[in-house]
């Protein structure tokens, strides 16, 4: 069983996580201001008598939970499976804890499947979809089987891409040490017979300092929306198009070694739609309005549709367009 | 100041449609006078047209009506009998203590009676039609009243059904925490009706809960009805005349809220002479007065409380930090009797509960914050007799509710300064009509029509550090309107229905709902002391609190429906049995009913108050958005013995009870328990006299534990990285490189297993009081002194509050957290 160690793991409080929302200063200044008031006063409150009795809490068997988003232009299918940590055990403070034992099955719906092997360089059990290609239109479902315990099963659809994605404006603004990239892209929802369900987002180049292997690699920096849901279901609104805004920063200089000047200014932006199933929105969704610290509101339950486990088997499709801002004009 | 109100802000379209209803009702009230009266019959002496032909056949019919008042005091009494013995008829008196009922000519008996006063027993001879008013007497000693079937009218001949009248005096006697008497407290003993968390006030009348109870004092809706986050209620018992509790087979005349009605009516205040109260306790002191402006004509009542814990601190603390919690609360009622076919009241109740702080500091710097919220209501009544049978009541109401959280820095010149606030306004009409015909009907019929204007979220604040200022106040204003018809019909002494119809209106902007709720009574006489009782009600409800914690904070929202929020629906069904022994003076009662909820609102699983609307925000968030609309089914038994009077008086009751919800986006659209799902809920009641000056008492409650939400386990945070790379941001989480994993180092989601899985513990609890009682003098002036002791818990249960999990190395350990162990309190009263 293999242990991933966080590097930091801090109890969040309720200011954490009103902070962690992605509002700007003056909102963080007037959400930690409500809170602190009302903590203060309830704090006050039940200072004043609180009797505590320990309560012998009932052991909680471990649960499977299983990762797995899968895609036709994906290159390969990808399931990650682990434990739930009881917390009767109170270890779950430290580590996930990887299943590299188990026995993980993908097939398409009424048809006998193949096996998922474990590529344990990446902790997660993986197929290439030129040995199973993955289609869209079809149900997909995942099976994994450990020792000792209940299978688990999880169903998903993959939709059809959605190709109206534009861009409508992108602005740069300058600054000594960045630019401001502003955008304003759209797509048409497209009718069908079921709920359609989408995941848009944008997307800018950025150089990171990867910290074990003490190098520059690169990665994609998402945009803050401005504007726009983030996950999106058509319910209601068939037909619609609907707008979003986003911004990002993209820095010229970082405060560690590496990036030159000319590396940054030959980022791209990129657009993309994803078209996902409903497991894909209700799981993002949920994870989205989850903030177990806030004492004003009642805790979520996020989504699953493991049967018999936890997390999450999704299907999406991708839609994508590349902007490069050196060569676009705004 | 109300005038000025009703001019300046009631918009043309609401005095149209008020006015309109008004005038209809009015016209309905005429053509009923000018249709059914027989000319020339002089004076009140009015014949019912129907009637007229049936006259001829048998006799001539003639009405008795009057006023039902307190001997001494004459305060009107609400709901006292009026039978007339050897027969089954007769009538209660109404919210303003009139009675009327019409027979034919004869020599009758006729006992006036009500609970806790001696009964008054006349003989009339009915040639023409009189006008009688009735003065009963209170009577501590109810033990040497004889009791038979002809003085009290009793349970099994009530059509109504699924209404309880809580005797105040009995209120009054029973232990308290901290001896702070709470008729919201006193209502959570009674079968059907549950409390929320542990010592909060806040009730769950039939699974629905607490936004769903109408709460009306003197015609006025009261938004938030607790002191101190809901550990009292602001209802002070000294100045509170009656109250009734519906929590099924609504009557046509209640509508607004789908799972009761609470109606709560001031005294008026004595009209013989200048008398009061006093009283001291651990948490509050109170003064009453009352007594009369002009002799027989005119009366007052004030009434106020205070809690003194922080002026008793003040003195102890740093001059440069202070801070405190208080809350107060003032009734006042003034009436005037112009003649006897008009009366005016005017009464008005206003509390506050206030948390502050406030601290100074070098260099001249000065904060200071806290948190208040509260209530102000303003009723004027008009009644007017238009005839012996035909009663009218015209109210002007004004109702407001405020929460106010705010901060202020101050340093040099520079200032930071936030507030938030929410709140309700209301202006209301209203005017009903009660018609007695005959003693086989009772006509009830009226118009209502509230303009509410709601400030879901408002925050200002001045940022002189960052030269920011940003003022977003948001209003919504609604008109909210019914008109109903109700017939209470006799069918002989078989059966009893009551038949009504409610149609209620709705308008936010161009979008408007009108809905007809059907109610229906019907009781049946299986033996004349035995009935069955059955009820079908259905119920809409327009404006929702939004309570994102369920432990009732002033800070949840009110809401109004809107062209997206659809209103919210109930229908009840309701059948019983009600049995009276007479000889035991003791009514047996046991009600099923079943209840389905629809378009029933809550917060988006995670959303919250401090999230929402923040107008500061990059993502501005309508609370609109975060709505979720579900469906609900609540349904079980209910059993109820009473005994009212006697030298031991008190109940047993016991509900079995389930509530059930289900919402799209909760539990994964899966119908679950709700958070006040009981099983098992009993509580008795015991008050026994061992003296005339000593009164002994005791309650014992059980319930089964709160459905709650518990993390059983924690698995990790993982979102999708579409790119397959490094993620969206989190640097160190390398371990899922080339996967489209996105693991977050620094959250994991809690496995709650099914919503509301877990199950706290039962909740029991032991109360016992005693009162004593002594007449004696004070400054030569004769007062009655009472001391009342209350032990709260008296066995010390370790009751359940709130539950948290600690970790610790090797295992997490689950705590419980009790707040109210054993807690003995005294007070003192003085009556004078």
């Amino acid at each position: 069983m293999a242990m991933i160690t966080h590097p930091t793991k801090e109890k969040n409080t309720a200011f954490c996580q009103i902070m962690a929302t992605g509002f700007n200063r003056p909102v963080m200044m007037t959400g930690k201001a409500l809170t602190l008031v009302v903590i203060m006063i309830l704090a006050g409150i039940h200072g004043c008598v609180d009797i505590v009795t320990d309560i012998d809490f009932p052991e909680t068997e471990p649960k499977i939970v299983v990762h797995s988003f899968i895609s036709p232009s994906d290159t390969a299918v990808q399931v990650m499976v682990s434990w739930s940590n009881p917390v009767s055990l109170g270890t779950s403070q430290e580590s996930i804890r990887l299943i590299d034992h188990a026995t993980v099955r993908i097939a398409e719906k009424n048809q006998p499947g193949v096996v998922v092997p474990y590529y344990p360089e990446k902790n997660v059990y993986a197929l290439s979809t030129n040995l199973f290609p993955i289609t869209a239109g079809n149900h997909y479902t995942l099976r994994v089987y450990v020792d000792g315990y209940e299978s688990v099963t999880g169903v998903c659809y993959v939709p059809f891409p959605n190709n109206t994605l534009q861009i409508d404006r992108y602005e740069v603004e300058n600054f000594d040490w960045s630019e401001l990239i502003q955008l304003d892209y759209s797509f048409s929802d497209i009718p069908g017979q079921h709920e359609n369900f989408y995941a848009p987002a944008a997307y800018l180049d950025e150089l990171r300092y990867m910290v074990e292997q003490d190098t520059i690699g690169t990665g994609k920096r998402k945009f803050q929306t401005i504007s726009g849901e983030s996950y999106i279901s058509n319910k209601g609104r068939e037909g619609r198009r609907f707008v979003m805004r986003a911004e990002a920063y993209n820095y010229r200089y970082h405060w560690f070694e590496g990036p030159s000047e000319d590396e940054i200014e030959t980022s791209n932006v990129y657009l993309l739609l994803l078209a996902t199933d409903e497991h894909y929105y209700h799981y993002h969704k949920t994870l989205e309005n989850y903030f177990p610290d806030n004492p004003f509101a009642e805790p979520v339950l996020i989504y699953s549709n493991i049967e018999g486990g936890l997390g999450v088997f999704a299907g999406y499709n991708r839609y994508e367009i590349v902007i490069d801002l050196n060569t676009s004009s705004p | 100041m109300l005038l000025f109100w009703l001019v300046d802000w009631w918009p043309r379209s609401t005095m149209c449609s008020g006015v309109f209803w008004i005038a209809c009702i009015t016209v309905s009230s005429a053509t009923l006078t000018k249709t059914f009266a027989a000319p020339g019959i002089a004076g009140y002496d009015i014949y019912v047209a129907e009637e007229s032909s049936e006259n001829q056949q048998l006799q001539n019919r003639y009405t008795i009506s009057g006023y039902i008042y307190e001997k001494g005091s004459r305060e009107t009494l609400i709901g006292a009998n009026v039978i007339i013995a050897g027969t089954r008829l007769g009538t209660t008196s109404n919210n303003y203590g009139f009675y009327s009922i019409t027979l034919p000519a004869d020599t009758i008996e006729v006992v006036f009676s009500y609970v806790g006063y001696a009964p008054e027993q006349r003989t009339l001879f009915l040639q023409s039609n009189i006008q009688l008013d009735i003065e009963l007497t209170p009577s501590i000693e109810l033990a040497g009243v004889e009791i038979s079937a002809e003085r009290t009218e009793r349970i099994s001949q009530q059509v109504q059904m699924s209404r309880i009248d809580l005797p105040v005096f009995q209120a009054k006697t029973l232990p308290a925490l901290l001896g702070e008497k709470d008729i919201f407290k006193v209502l959570q003993l009674l079968p059907g009706v549950q409390k929320g968390q542990e010592g909060t006030s806040g009730f769950y009348v039939r699974g629905g809960g607490p936004d769903q109870n109408l709460v009306v004092l003197d015609d006025a809706i009261v938004y938030n009805a607790s002191h101190l986050f809901g550990f009292f209620s602001i209802f002070n018992g000294d100045a509170i005349k009656n109250v009734q509790l519906y929590k099924g087979g609504f009557p046509a005349r209640f509508g607004g809220r789908l799972s009761s009605v609470l109606d709560i009516s001031m005294k008026d205040g004595s009209k013989e002479k200048i008398q009061g109260e006093a009283g001291i306790g651990l948490i509050s002191s109170r003064l009453t007065l009352e007594g009369p402006i002009l002799k027989d004509k005119s009366s007052f009542l004030i009434s106020g409380r205070r809690t003194y814990l922080d002026a008793l601190i003040r003195p102890f603390m740093d001059k440069d930090e202070r801070g405190g919690y208080y809350f107060y609360d003032l009734n006042a009622k003034a009436n005037y009797d112009l003649d006897r076919k008009n009366k005016f009241y005017a009464s008005g109740y206003f509390g506050r509960d206030k948390f502050y702080f406030r601290s100074r500091s070098g260099g001249g710097r000065r904060d200071e914050g806290g948190l208040f919220w509260q209530n102000a209501t303003t009723t004027l009544r008009w009644n007017h007799l238009f005839n012996d049978k035909l009663f009218a009541n015209t109210s002007l109401i004004y109702s407001d509710y405020t929460l106010k959280i705010y901060m202020d820095e101050k340093h040099e010149n520079n200032r930071f300064n936030l507030s938030y606030s929410s709140g309700i306004e209301d202006l209301g009409i209203k005017h009903d009509i009660s018609w007695h015909p005959s003693p086989n009907h009772m006509v009830r019929a009226g118009v209502q029509s509230i303009y509410h204007r709601f400030t879901p979220s408002a925050v200002v604040m001045r940022d002189d550090y960052n030269s920011d200022f940003i003022s977003e106040v948001e209003t919504i204003k609604v008109l909210e309107s019914g008109i109903y018809i109700e017939d209470e019909i006799r069918l002989g002494d078989v059966a009893k229905i009551n038949p009504g119809l409610r149609i209620s209106h709705f308008q936010h902007k161009d979008k408007s709902y009108v809905k007809p709720e059907p109610r229906i009574s019907l009781l049946y006489f299986i033996r004349p002391d035995l009935s069955w009782k059955n009820s079908y009600a259905a119920m809409n409800q327009y404006v929702h609190l939004l309570s994102s914690t369920g432990i009732g904070l002033p800070t949840d929202l009110w809401i109004p429906s809107t062209a997206n929020i659809k209103p919210q629906s109930t229908w009840q069904v309701a059948s019983g049995l009600s049995k009276d022994f007479i000889d035991l003076g003791l009514e047996l009662s046991m009600e099923g009913y079943y209840k389905k909820s629809d378009n029933t609102i809550g917060y988006r699983p995670g959303a919250s108050f401090l999230l929402l609307n923040d107008p500061t925000g990059a993502e501005q968030i309508s609370w609109e958005d975060n709505i979720t609309s579900g469906q609900g089914w609540a349904y079980g038994v209910e059993l109820f013995a009473q005994k009212k009077s006697g030298r031991l008086s008190g109940w047993i009751g016991y509900t079995l009870s389930w509530t059930q919800l289900q919402f799209e986006e909760i539990n994964q659209g899966k119908r679950y328990y709700a958070r006040y799902d009981r099983r098992h809920d009993i509580s008795i009641v015991g008050i026994y006299e061992l003296r005339p000056s000593v009164t002994l008492s005791a309650t014992w409650v059980y319930a089964t534990g709160n459905a709650m939400n518990l993390p059983i386990a924690e698995y990790p945070h993982v979102t999708h990285n579409p790119w397959g790379e490094y993620g969206d941001g989190y640097f160190y989480n390398i371990s899922t490189q080339g996967t489209p994993f996105n693991i977050s180092p620094w959250d994991y989601i809690n496995d709650y297993g099914q919503m509301n899985d877990f199950r706290a513990a039962a909740y029991h609890r032991l109360d016992i009081g005693a009162q004593f009682n002594k007449k004696t003098t004070l400054f030569g002036t004769p007062i009655e002194r009472i001391f009342d002791l209350s032990v709260y818990n008296a066995y010390n249960r370790m009751n359940p509050f709130f539950y948290y999990m600690e970790s610790q190395p090797g295992r997490s350990q689950l705590k419980q957290v009790t707040i109210f162990p054993i807690i003995p309190s005294l007070s003192l009263t003085i009556k004078f």
